[in-house]
């Protein structure tokens, strides 16, 4: 239940047998079916999610209900609201299940607890911080700037099963271009392979 | 957002009673019971009094507990020790409404679930005799030490119809 979570620390940090064993106590653990729901739009977000199985999204859904996404989170992801997690604020987005799921949640006050119990995770969760941060910025600078193809590229470079796991359409709707457009760009390179 | 609730022992007498009030309220319901044929039953009542319920029957108590956000322990004694070990590692931060079977006569004390379950929100719930004759008014002691867990599993009790006076200190039988 926590083989890839234990994973994500070891790149990080180095804990001791009795820490590991320790910060299970901290989490949730959560199975998810395809299509259920984690975090609903307007509800305080009140779980950071790491996905040992399966894949989330989350989304926001405009006046006309077309639905643009935000992030994809696949096995050794994390994914939440962040603005709504730290200030209990409602939150703008969705998050859905893709796949059926194992999840480990945990809360704004067992994130707390564990950092206060085993300070080693300051660093984990800075890191982590960090990685997201320089996340956000890329994906600004690609919708800003960059063209549909190299967009398209980012993203398989980013998770290459994407296009196995991932209906186009939500595909298209993360790269914000139509589903046709994104159709174009995959023959494109298909036929200069 | 709807919450998942796992009722282990929904065809005891008080796990029935619970879904039968439960499945009105907007609750995902994750229904187990040893007793197959029964839970069969009591699904196909269900769905006859309550058409647009949202629960379903499920073959493995850790699944349903794992997918579960709130959990209902309402077994006997004697299953109730060899269930929380196999829903221990999922039940891990999560509310746990134990049902407390019986008090010892004799000091009136009960079995209290948290030593077997240390990194859950345990709330035991004693739920008064008249349970039996559904006629009669019931009544539901309840006692933690979490505040928001203690919040939440009187609100699932007074939705579900059951009246209840939280109690933080029903006396305790030492393991």
């Amino acid at each position: 239940m926590f083989e890839l979570l234990f994973q994500k620390f070891d790149e990080k940090i180095q804990l001791t047998t009795e820490e590991k064993e320790l910060s299970k106590s901290f989490f949730i653990p959560k199975k998810l079916r395809r299509k259920q729901y984690l975090l609903q739009e307007g509800d305080p977000c009140k779980y950071v999610a790491f996905v040992e199985k399966g894949m989330l999204r989350s989304y926001t859904i405009d006046d006309k209900g077309g639905e643009h996404i935000m992030q994809f989170a696949f096995e050794g992801w994390w994914i939440s609201d962040q603005y709504s997690f730290l200030t209990g604020e409602p939150s703008s987005y969705t998050i859905d299940a893709l796949e059926d799921c194992e999840l480990l949640l945990l809360t704004h006050a067992s994130e707390e607890e564990m950092l206060k119990k085993v300070p080693k995770f300051e660093r984990f969760f800075r890191i982590l911080l960090q990685n997201s941060l320089i996340a956000t910025q890329r994906r600004l600078v690609s919708s800003l700037s960059h063209t549909a193809e190299e967009k398209y590229t980012e993203l398989i470079a980013s998770c290459p099963t994407i296009p196995q796991r991932v209906p186009q359409h939500m595909m298209a709707s993360y790269l914000g271009i139509t589903p046709e457009t994104l159709s174009r760009i995959r023959k494109q390179m298909a036929l200069r392979k | 957002m709807k919450q998942t609730i796992a009722i282990i022992g929904a065809t005891d007498t008080i796990g029935t009673i619970l879904v039968q009030g439960l499945v009105k309220q907007p609750y995902h319901l994750l229904l187990f019971s040893q007793d197959k044929e029964q839970l069969e039953e009591l699904g196909k009542q269900i769905a006859q009094e309550n058409p647009s319920a949202d629960f379903e029957g499920m073959h493995c108590a850790v699944d349903a507990c794992w997918e579960a956000d709130i959990i209902i322990t309402a077994v006997s004694n004697h299953e109730k020790k060899s269930l929380v070990k196999k829903i221990r590692r999922v039940a891990t931060q999560k509310v746990v409404m134990d049902v407390v079977q019986s008090l010892d006569h004799s000091t009136g004390h009960y079995q209290n679930l948290h030593h077997l379950l240390p990194d859950s929100k345990v709330i035991e719930v004693l739920i008064t005799d008249h349970a039996s004759n559904f006629n009669q008014p019931v009544n539901a002691f309840i006692a933690g030490s979490d505040d928001e867990a203690l919040q939440i599993v009187d609100e699932l009790l007074r939705t579900s119809g059951l009246p209840t006076i939280i109690n933080r200190f029903l006396p305790v039988t030492e393991p």
